[in-house]
């Protein structure tokens, strides 16, 4: 643990270039005002009861309503259920309500939400409502862009509720939580910025946990990864999630995520 | 109409020939590259824009104006924040023909209604650049730096106010700050 600690403190002091798109946390920046931005992710989860691959895609559409208010919709397919399905889908929205912007470095703050359906079974103590649970999640962000670094914070309540009239969430289970997230990002490449069509390699660092309220169960997972941006209107995540430690039941907590995003500058006029 | 057509006269008569050019416009709150694409796309989206070209690492953009299209500050500026950023600074030149300035008053250009600031009487000709120093314009430091230089309430409205001299239009015709 305290090994992990140190790589992110040395991360976040020594990086000279920063980015602020992060892969497993949304920044408190919006996306462009008239743009669509559609994104396609995918997990590859190794699933601890049975040694399988639990495969998620995530098909996302993404609309910056304003310059302060973006909205998506994702839709969540999975193969635990031996075949892959359709399991539901979500709305999330955030709206920035503080900027301080200076030359190469901003101060914001964002409130977000996202209410999910799922009809999945429900296999763990975690509470997901981005692919695993129906329920509702409210929280802010904070992210701050230096020169040299751009550190981002979340906070976060989750209500986990039943998945469709089937799977009822277990009355055995703590069906709320509280997520807090801090992430750090690094530009890799290019040393110096000429064209917008040179491809930007980012390296990102992500610390990513929850703790059930009125319980002693919670998790705190490292996640590393990379970005590629070509040109500066595509993007290409991998990421590692992996779980520094747990006191509650996760199924599948370790595993790669495979992320296409590809940005449609002022689509509405 | 005989009235309006005397008032246009009268107006155009007291604008002082100039054409305005280019803007140098730097942006701020940004470092990834995606997010300066995503300015240059506001920008060039922008019907009096003829053609911009980007400094990333700066995050400054050279924007040339088509000829003869009416060029409205504002537009640029809600281009940048529509983005999601902030402007920075904005420089703006143009051609002047025998544009007569003095320190701390309104000055009609091509329609535009300019009040410079810390500036030495003079007469203005050929290629100049002026720097816009109004809220959202310039860094909240520059804007209140300025402040000094005039007491009219325009400086903090960006309007034309009932204390101001009217000679350069009516009560709420936008005011521009700026300084050489």
């Amino acid at each position: 643990m305290k090994k992990y600690i140190l790589i992110v403190a040395l991360l976040a002091t020594s990086y000279s270039h920063a980015q602020e798109l992060f892969v497993y946390t949304e920044p408190a920046s919006n996306m462009p005002t008239k743009s669509i931005g559609l994104r396609l992710s995918n997990t590859f989860m190794n699933d601890r009861v049975d040694g399988n691959i639990n495969y998620h895609l995530l098909p996302e559409i993404m609309w910056g309503v304003n310059k302060n208010l973006m909205l998506h919709a994702e839709g969540f397919i999975s193969n635990r259920g031996k075949t892959l399905v359709s399991e539901g889908f979500a709305l999330y929205g955030k709206y920035r309500f503080y900027s301080k912007d200076e030359v190469h470095s901003h101060f914001r703050l964002a409130a977000f939400g996202r209410i999910s359906t799922n009809n999945s079974d429900i296999h763990q103590d975690e509470i997901d409502v981005n692919a695993h649970n129906s329920g509702y999640q409210a929280g802010i962000i904070a992210t701050q862009l230096l020169h040299k670094t751009a550190l981002s914070s979340s906070l976060s309540f989750v209500h986990a509720m039943d998945n469709g009239s089937i799977n009822k969430f277990p009355s055995t289970q703590t069906n709320k939580a509280v997520n807090y997230t801090l992430s750090f990002g690094q530009l890799l490449l290019p040393k110096e910025y000429t064209s917008y069509n040179q491809t930007n390699i980012n390296f990102m660092v992500e610390m990513l946990g929850q703790h059930l309220v009125n319980s002693n169960k919670s998790y705190l997972d490292f996640a590393p990864s990379l970005q590629f941006i070509i040109h500066s209107q595509t993007r290409v995540d991998i990421g590692y999630r992996k779980q520094l430690y747990s006191t509650m039941v996760r199924t599948a907590p370790d595993g790669f995520m495979l992320r296409v995003e590809h940005l449609l500058f002022n689509v509405f006029k | 109409m005989k009235n309006i057509i005397l008032a246009s006269c009268l107006l155009i008569a007291a604008s002082a020939n100039a054409q305005f050019k280019q803007a140098n416009l730097q942006a701020s709150g940004l470092t990834c590259s995606m997010c300066s694409k995503a300015i240059y796309k506001a920008l060039t989206a922008v019907n009096f824009v003829e053609k911009v070209d980007s400094d990333i690492k700066n995050s400054s953009y050279i924007i040339s104006f088509k000829q003869g299209m009416t060029v409205d500050f504002d537009a640029l500026k809600n281009a940048v924040t529509n983005a999601g950023f902030s402007v920075a600074q904005l420089k703006v030149t143009a051609n002047f023909s025998n544009a007569k300035v003095q320190n701390d008053a309104h000055i009609l250009v091509q329609g535009k209604t300019l009040h410079f600031l810390n500036t030495p009487s003079q007469t203005l000709n050929g290629d100049k650049t002026f720097t816009v120093v109004d809220k959202n314009f310039a860094s909240a430091k520059d804007h209140k730096k300025y402040s000094q230089f005039t007491s009219m309430k325009c400086y903090q409205t960006g309007f034309m106010e009932n204390c101001c001299t009217k000679k350069e239009g009516t009560t709420g015709t936008r005011v521009y700050h700026v300084t050489i």
